[in-house]
């Protein structure tokens, strides 16, 4: 008998006739160097983030008049099956070309691009599941939607940064902690703007009191660096969790 | 007073000195101005309808008319207004003493040409549709959102088949909706906060994705390289998108964007409208075209908020304006001053419907929709039968046909000795200067010619004039010139989409000197100058700081009675007035107490809204407005005019106010006693079914032929709402009067009753 101390949990296998130990084939971590365990809810800080797929779709002349965008919407609408974390995977499409259309039961055009914003606060990205059938219907029709479009310019990067804003957590993007966030770092930039980009406070838990504890840690901590940013998180869930 | 009426009946005008002060001084001592009250597209029914071209002097641009003086043998028309001679044409050749044109006809001074017929019938000329842009509010409750569903279809349903149909909707974000794009509903989405250029505006409507646009000159219609397609994608034939505009409806929400709980919604009025001015610019120049705004709530956002979105700040108050403590209100007139130009030179109009509890800001607006000629209703919800019946009535056609008109040009001529002031009323000044304007202007002045964008039947515009001549000419010269000459000239596009050109030609006999007074009272009318003060009045109040009506008024009232009255100095009994004036002072006592003076108790857009409507009604309606009509119903007699006094009310009585914009219904103690108790459901008390039946009948009556619909209010003595009819009622009885009269009632103030005040103006008129 073979005896593995782990922790304070002591774990023992019989052996076989062989000198092998008998659950050989069901412990990995015996044979393998490399494990991964999935952590049950005792382990998770909070659930995970919501998967979200957002589609950028080209719908300027050339992309139409190569069948582009007909083999795209084929493709997305083949593979939806396949898109991991159902069922609570959010799905949604955008579609560009000299102007950025938004998709929730119609089609809202944005056209002003140096000034781009998201015209709904809500309802642009959907639940895969419960929408199944608007999400392939609309990419069944998705091709003949710009069949007679002409339109020779492309606008992927004014598109590019809606989707960012929608993909960010809408409702908290201009959030206090996030403007209170963005005063300390414009605070640190006046002195040396090499280091300190700006950027808006996406919450990754639900804790409210995680966005507090950044904001003061990163003020306490102005010689920069010191810690890792896998010792910064631990310290948060930490403060969060004596709070 | 009858043959005012049937002056007006002849010609649309009303002028409260129908015998015209002749000299300068002579007219400045009248006290009430040189002025007219001219409906210029009232319906007559004997009018005749031109097909042919009016003749024009060559020098003046005057129409022949009744009053020019015509050699047949030499076939030649003397104007009246600037004595050119003038040669017939060819076509006039038969011209004789038995053989008249129309327009020489003595008793028609009011005619209507035809433009189109005089193309001639090979010339085929569609007419061109009109249109119809909805601009709609979402930052309102579901609630709200379902009236105005239900209205905006009905309004739908009801529009001309041949009319083009627009949608924009509204909140933080303004959404044009795509309604000639079949597969998918699809709308254009801009920024509240934002005020686009038209050029912006056509780049990012994608107006030019199929061509380049031309490098030079003002983009806007299908003339200037903007295609049908690209038109018709938001200006849809109504006969087309009634399928497509109901399902937008059907799925109109409330705007999706989170208010806090410490804020007012963001509402872009301001751009929304900015935007419907900019689309039909681009699309339809020229053409008839109302927005229409359906705006429930203040305007938080974009380039012109009335207040700002914290709700610790409260809108502006009459007492704000009168600090000059408002810290949007300039901004936001100067805003809409410009979007008026826009309109007026697009010849566009906007309408304005306001339903909402707090105001929205109809102060502000006031200048865009009075220069585009539009219309205002003022409700308290869009589910207020104000509002819906309003609505309603706008595209209702047979017996009460508003008669909506559109692309008016309104033109004056009038004699060497006067010359235009300017207009009060629903017009724009096209800037057309001349040796006819005054240099001392009133309203829209400096200018001979206006645009009127949108124009009704009853439609009706104060002119001011200004008499230049300075000395009383020699009695011989008087013998042959003792007329004065007016002719209003009226382009517009009718209902039908006609062409139309009216002509009115008057002419009024001047007097000048002392001797001249018997002859200005003879043809003085009380209800046109009563009207002629209430809009001058109204309109000083809004343009002169530090401007005292009740003063004003009461200084021109104790001037017109010192030198119309008669009295011996210093013995107030004496005193006494003329039939012709006789009712004047009452007028100008109602006035002063009305909501055009008396603005404590109202809203600045209360005020505005009221306001309007005086400058755009004729003068019987607005008469209504400043002095109520007041009817009495008992079981003794039928119905009968009552005197506007709180003597007026009695226990056994039913009275019926009209003020224009309420009707009330106000039943007696008594009255309301037995109603509640049923007795009007017993068999045997059928004449008391009847009597209270009446009243309502003859609401109905009123509430059905007018525009905006009034609001109904029925009410108890006693009871709270009998407030709107106390508050127009002359306090002849207070809780200051010693005796008053069993079972009527008194009104808790301290304004002085008529009899006081005349009392106070006979004294003053005697020193």
């Amino acid at each position: 008998m073979v005896s593995i101390k782990i922790g304070n949990l002591e774990y023992c296998a019989q052996l076989d006739a062989t000198g092998r130990r008998v659950d050989l084939n069901q412990r990995p971590e015996v044979t393998k160097g490399t494990v991964e365990y999935v952590a049950p809810t005792d382990y998770m800080v909070r659930p995970p983030m919501l998967p979200v797929y957002f589609f950028l779709i080209d719908v300027s002349i050339t992309a139409v008049r190569s069948v582009m965008v007909e083999v795209v919407a084929q493709t997305i609408n083949s593979c939806l099956d396949e898109l991991p974390g159902i069922p609570r995977t959010q799905i949604g499409f955008a579609t560009f070309d000299s102007t950025i259309h938004f998709y929730n039961m119609k089609m809202l055009v944005v056209s002003d691009l140096d000034d781009i914003f998201v015209p709904l606060p809500d309802y642009l990205l959907v639940n895969l599941s419960e929408s199944r059938s608007v999400v392939e219907t609309f990419l069944d029709s998705l091709p003949s939607m710009f069949q007679d479009k002409v339109n020779l310019e492309s606008a992927f990067g004014p598109a590019l940064k809606a989707a960012f804003m929608i993909m960010v957590t809408l409702k908290d993007n201009d959030n206090e902690m996030s403007r209170r966030l963005k005063k300390v770092l414009e605070k640190f930039r006046s002195t040396d703007c090499a280091y300190y980009q700006l950027c808006h406070l996406v919450r990754q838990g639900e804790h409210p009191k995680e966005g507090f504890f950044l904001l003061s840690n990163l003020f306490e901590d102005q010689m920069g660096a010191n810690i890792g940013y896998a010792d910064w998180m631990l310290q948060i869930s930490r403060q969060v969790q004596q709070a | 007073m009858a043959e005012f009426l049937d002056l007006e009946s002849q010609d649309g005008v009303r002028m409260p000195w129908n015998v015209i002060p002749g000299t300068k001084q002579d007219a400045q001592n009248a006290v009430v101005p040189i002025s007219a009250v001219y409906t210029p597209i009232k319906h007559f029914p004997s009018m005749p309808v031109l097909n042919y071209s009016p003749l024009r002097c060559r020098t003046c641009r005057s129409v022949l008319n009744p009053f020019c003086i015509v050699d047949f043998a030499a076939k030649i028309w003397i104007c009246p207004f600037c004595f050119q001679r003038n040669h017939f044409p060819p076509h006039y050749s038969s011209i004789s003493d038995d053989s008249l044109p129309a327009e020489l006809f003595p008793q028609y001074t009011t005619v209507e040409y035809n433009s189109d017929a005089a193309v001639g019938p090979t010339y085929n000329n569609p007419s061109v549709p009109p249109v119809f842009l909805f601009v709609v509010d979402t930052c309102v409750i579901e609630e709200e959102i379902g009236f105005l569903r239900s209205a905006l279809a009905q309004a739908v349903e009801l529009l001309p088949e041949n009319s083009l149909v627009g949608l924009i909707t509204f909140g933080t974000f303004v959404h044009v909706h795509e309604l000639g794009f079949g597969a998918v509903p699809k709308t254009y989405v801009f920024k509240g906060s934002k005020d686009l250029t038209k050029d912006q505006l056509l780049e990012q409507m994608s107006f030019f994705a199929k061509k380049p646009r031309p490098a030079v000159g003002v983009v806007a219609g299908a003339r200037d390289g903007l295609s049908p397609e690209s038109i018709s994608r938001f200006l849809v034939p109504a006969s087309e998108c009634e399928f497509t505009i109901n399902s937008v409806l059907e799925e109109l929400q409330k705007d999706p964007w989170a208010v806090p709980a410490d804020q007012r919604a963001a509402r872009c009025t301001s751009t929304a409208l900015s935007i419907a001015a900019g689309l039909l610019g681009a699309c339809v120049p020229g053409s008839a075209a109302r927005i229409m705004a359906f705006i429930g709530g203040p305007a938080t956002e974009g380039p012109a908020p009335i207040v700002s979105k914290q709700l610790s700040e409260p809108i502006r108050s009459h007492k704000d304006l009168d600090k000059d403590s408002v810290p949007h209100y300039h901004k936001c007139v100067k805003f809409y001053d410009g979007l008026s130009k826009q309109l007026v030179h697009q010849g566009h109009v906007l309408d304005l419907f306001a339903c909402a509890l707090d105001q929205v800001g109809i102060a502000e607006l006031k200048t865009a929709v009075e220069r585009t000629g539009g219309l205002v209703v003022l409700a308290e919800s869009f589910g207020h039968s104000v509002f819906k019946d309003s609505l309603k009535r706008i595209f209702q056609s047979g017996d009460y046909d508003l008669g909506l008109s559109s692309n008016g040009i309104f033109e004056i001529n009038c004699s060497k000795d006067l010359k235009v002031q300017g207009i009060i009323g629903p017009c724009a000044s096209l800037e057309k200067k001349g040796p006819l304007c005054s240099d001392v202007t009133i309203g829209q002045g400096g200018t001979s010619a206006w645009k009127m964008c949108g124009l009704d039947k009853s439609t009706s515009l104060c002119l001011f004039f200004d008499v230049v001549r300075k000395e009383t000419p020699d009695a011989t010269i008087q013998s042959t010139s003792n007329q004065f000459y007016f002719q209003f000239l009226t382009y517009y596009q009718n209902n039908g989409g006609q062409m139309r050109l009216r002509v009115t030609t008057l002419s009024r006999r001047w007097v000048a000197g002392p001797e001249s007074i018997q002859d200005l009272i003879a043809g003085f009318d009380q209800e046109a100058a009563a009207i002629v003060m209430a809009r001058q009045v109204s309109f000083k109040m809004e343009t002169e700081a530090e401007f005292d009506p009740i003063r004003w008024l009461d200084k021109a009232l104790i001037n017109l009675c010192s030198r119309f009255g008669e009295f011996q100095k210093d013995t107030p009994s004496s005193f006494s007035l003329s039939p012709r004036l006789s009712i004047f002072p009452q007028f100008m006592f109602h006035l002063r107490r009305s909501q055009f003076v008396q603005v404590f108790n109202n809203s600045p857009d209360e005020t505005a809204y009221f306001r309007m409507i005086l400058n755009r009604e004729n003068v019987a309606n607005s008469v209504v407005m400043v002095q109520p009509s007041l009817i009495s119903y008992s079981f003794h007699a039928g119905p009968e005019p009552a005197l506007l006094d709180v003597a007026a009310i009695a226990a056994d009585k039913i009275l019926l106010l009209d003020s224009f914009f309420t009707v009330v219904i106000f039943h007696g103690s008594t009255i309301a006693q037995w109603r509640k108790a049923g007795y009007h459901n017993e068999p045997e008390h059928q004449a008391f079914a009847q009597l209270l039946r009446a009243p309502h009948d003859d609401a109905d009556l009123i509430i059905k032929e007018r525009f905006p619909v009034p609001r109904l209010v029925v009410c108890d003595q006693h009871g709270s709402q009998a407030r709107f009819l106390l508050a127009k009622l002359n306090p002849s009885a207070t809780y200051n009067t010693e005796s008053y009269n069993p079972g009527g009632d008194i009104i808790f103030t301290d304004d002085v009753s008529f009899d006081v005040f005349l009392d106070h103006l006979q004294r003053l008129v005697v020193q």
